[in-house]
């Protein structure tokens, strides 16, 4: 039971997903994972308003990430 | 267990180096200026950008050398930081590493721990922030984790001084123990164990000393770049079957690291009692301000008019009376003492270096305003706030949001905005923030400005300077997309950054962060402004004391046909124009010496004025909004990009931009019949 994919910045605030896989490149795709998203990891949105950078929750810490940089992360929607 | 090794003599010093490391956000400054307070000596690393602090302190007749490696989340090569810390606990072998985690942040935090573990290093770890974690409703099992992990585990409040006593004393024991440590060690998934075998025959008896094997291999099928290049110059033989197998497991990365979390996650699983879900915490109340798109923006606007309050009345003040219970008193008591010396020699002192020194310590009150509150700011992590707030606004530039507050604080001070770049951690949007800090007017261009533009412009000076204001805000926005595609192809820095929990400030930690900065100052910039100041000064002295024919002059005449492509046919305003490198506000000073008038007098801007078409006056002004940053500035950036040959291009840059748009300004009123 697949939930639905989604990149991160399309995700409303209070949303739970589980790390899906990265549309970026090595150096970005190594940086996000050493902060915590790995693979199968659950984070929470945080913050997204709509434009602008969003925040989220991962490992007990909160991460901000710029628009493009959550266009890069893709996650599986948990209900 | 702890047996005295028999090469220390009893009554010899013993000493012993201890490394201290962490990832961001941790407190790990904290500890390190609790343990060190004034002790220490900040540099920069050889060749490097990146600051050096070093320290030391006695604990039960040791001599302690501390070294603070810069914050890191991995030791992967991504970044200077990254490679600094790896190559020194490699390279340089400490005694014992003493990790710094946040106990409020404790998986997060353990990812470092588990890469250090890698590196067979004698190893401490100081649970810090405890106090935090269980505000939080954190509560951690110090045995249990220190079993699991099976190292010495210290739970520390840095901020508060409380267990670095304990945390020196488990350093010390460790490094003067004979029993080595068997700590628990991350493993790799098993279906990468078979290539890393490989991978590890492959470069056996190849790996260059002190790299070890298995630590090598393991890096490679990170994808390490710096390794990769390392093993392809040691190993040219087994390269291209290495590369091979890299390709063919690309993603191992994904795994290692998420292997890492889990072994993590095994480690704390019964050392962490857990909040019940849905409490809500003092930082979480807090961002629904600070982080929010308009009460955030209303908040940042007003802790910056806070700081910019702080330094008109209570910066300024000081500087006003620096300049007359000191400089002036000095000048005259060194006058008189130079009474019968040559005439040249006591201007020289007098004008030319007190004045120098003057300009300095003009300087120092406004510095440590600025960085008492970008201290503080920092310090209980709201600084993180405003680079999230700002961050759609600087992208453009291709940079982030850190940049914001630098460039901001230009509008007070070139000098503190440029240091100030400090925050931004990237080193190319940092090199850029730095080449833009000169194009935000500051406050004694903004000064001359309003003195001259009533005169020039009358009714309409108000809206003039406002013009004004926003061509160079327009230009810098310019200049930064210009500059990011032509020098730095359009790179873009990902926006990536933790937002850590808000804090108590620490006193202690701030007080050192002004000191230090302040000192830089003084010691770096400090000499170069009063060198500088005593060779404009010998410009405009040489070669009779009269300014009006001195090699300035010469200088002013001889540019008076560029002068002329704006308007100015008086060479007067380009020495004035040439004087304002040494401060801003020397302009009106330099005006006041060549047209006769004291510069207290209204009639000086009348003066100048009525020589002066409109188109003339502009072009001017315009000139004078952009002309080269001031010497304190020149010199801040050297000390800052460490390379002469970016602060000779920031010079040139603002040089260019400022004759152009002179130029450009004047023809333009010329073409439209417009003032002249």
């Amino acid at each position: 039971m697949q939930g639905e994919l989604k990149s991160l910045n399309e995700l409303v605030t209070g949303t739970h997903a589980l790390i899906h896989h990265f549309s970026g490149g090595k150096e970005f795709k190594n940086r996000l994972l050493v902060l915590g998203f790995t693979i199968g990891t659950e984070v929470v949105v945080w913050q997204n308003f709509g434009s602008g950078p969003i925040i989220i929750a991962v490992k007990d810490s909160h991460v901000a990430l710029g628009r493009g940089e959550a266009k890069k992360v893709i996650a599986e929607i948990l209900s | 267990m702890t047996e005295q090794k028999q090469n220390f003599p009893v009554y010899s010093k013993k000493s012993i180096n201890v490394a201290l490391v962490g990832q961001p956000n941790v407190g790990k400054s904290t500890v390190f200026n609790m343990l060190t307070g004034l002790n220490q000596h900040v540099g920069n690393w050889p060749g490097k950008t990146v600051e050096l602090k070093t320290g030391e302190l006695v604990h039960n007749e040791t001599l302690i050398h501390l070294v603070d490696l810069p914050g890191t989340y991995s030791l992967t090569a991504n970044s200077e930081e990254e490679r600094i810390t790896r190559d020194f606990i490699i390279r340089e072998k400490p005694d014992v590493v003493i990790a710094i985690v946040n106990a409020a942040m404790l998986e997060r935090n353990l990812y470092l721990v588990a890469e250090l573990l890698a590196l067979d290093v004698p190893f401490v770890l100081g649970l810090n922030m405890v106090d935090v974690a269980n505000q939080q409703g954190l509560r951690i099992e110090v045995n249990v984790l220190e079993a699991a992990l099976r190292v010495p585990v210290v739970p520390v409040i840095a901020s508060k001084n409380q267990g670095l006593f304990e945390l020196i004393d488990a350093a010390q024991n460790l490094a003067e123990s004979p029993i080595p440590l068997a700590p628990n060690r991350p493993d790799i998934r098993p279906e990468h164990r078979p290539v890393l075998e490989e991978i590890c025959s492959l470069i056996t008896g190849q790996v260059p000393q002190p790299y070890h094997v298995d630590w090598v291999a393991l890096k490679l099928l990170e994808g390490d770049s710096e390794v990769m290049e390392m093993v392809e110059q040691a190993a040219p033989k087994a390269w291209p079957r290495i590369q091979t197998l890299l390709s063919q497991h690309e993603d191992a990365i994904l795994d290692i690291t998420g292997g890492r979390y889990e072994w993590i996650a095994r480690m704390v699983r019964v050392a962490i009692v857990r909040p019940r879900p849905g409490t809500i915490v003092l930082t979480d109340r807090l961002d629904r301000i600070a982080t929010h798109p308009f009460w955030g923006l209303v908040l940042l606007l007003g802790i910056l008019g806070i700081v910019f309050w702080l330094t008109y009345h209570v910066a300024m003040p000081i500087v006003e009376w620096l300049d007359s219970a000191l400089i002036i008193p000095l000048a005259d008591v060194v006058s008189i003492a130079l009474a019968n010396a040559p005439l040249w020699f006591s201007r020289l002192v007098v004008d030319g270096l007190i004045g120098g020194v003057g300009t300095v310590l003009t300087f120092l009150p406004i510095l440590i305003v600025f960085f008492t509150v970008l201290g503080i700011l920092e310090d209980i992590g709201y600084l993180t706030r405003a680079a999230y707030m700002m961050d759609r606004f600087m992208h453009w530039m291709g940079l982030h949001g850190r940049s914001f507050l630098p460039l901001f604080l230009g509008f007070g001070c070139n000098v503190p905005a440029v240091m100030g770049t400090r925050i931004v951690e990237d080193r190319r949007a940092r090199l850029l923030t730095i080449l833009l800090v000169p194009l935000v007017p500051c406050a004694a261009r903004l000064a001359v400005v309003s003195f001259l533009t009533p005169a020039f412009f009358g009714t309409g000076a108000a809206l003039v300077t406002w013009l004004l204001v926003i061509g160079n805000l327009t230009l810098l926005v310019l200049v930064g997309i210009a500059i990011n595609r032509l020098l730095f192809k359009g790179a873009h820095t990902a926006f990536i950054m933790e937002i850590p929990l808000y804090h108590a400030p620490n006193v202690r930690t701030i007080g050192l962060y002004v000191w230090q900065n302040t000192l830089a100052f003084l010691k770096k910039a400090g000499v170069l402004i009063v060198i500088v100041s005593a060779i404009i000064w010998a410009f405009s002295w040489l070669p009779d004391g009269n300014i009006n024919n001195s090699l300035m002059a010469g200088l002013g005449r001889w540019l008076e046909p560029l002068g002329r492509l704006m308007g100015l046919k008086d060479w007067r305003l380009i020495v004035a124009l040439l004087t304002s490198f040494v401060a801003k506000e020397n302009t009106i000073a330099t005006l006041g010496v060549l047209y006769g008038i004291s510069n207290q007098s209204v009639g000086l801007a009348a003066r100048v004025g009525a020589t002066l078409t409109p188109a003339a006056g502009l072009s001017f002004l315009v000139v004078q909004m952009l002309f080269i940053p001031c010497v304190a500035t020149v010199a801040v950036i050297k000390q800052e990009t460490n390379s002469w040959k970016w602060t000779a291009f920031s010079v040139g840059l603002l040089l260019t931009i400022s004759l152009i748009a002179g130029v450009g300004v004047y023809q333009l009123a010329v073409l439209m019949n417009w003032g002249v």
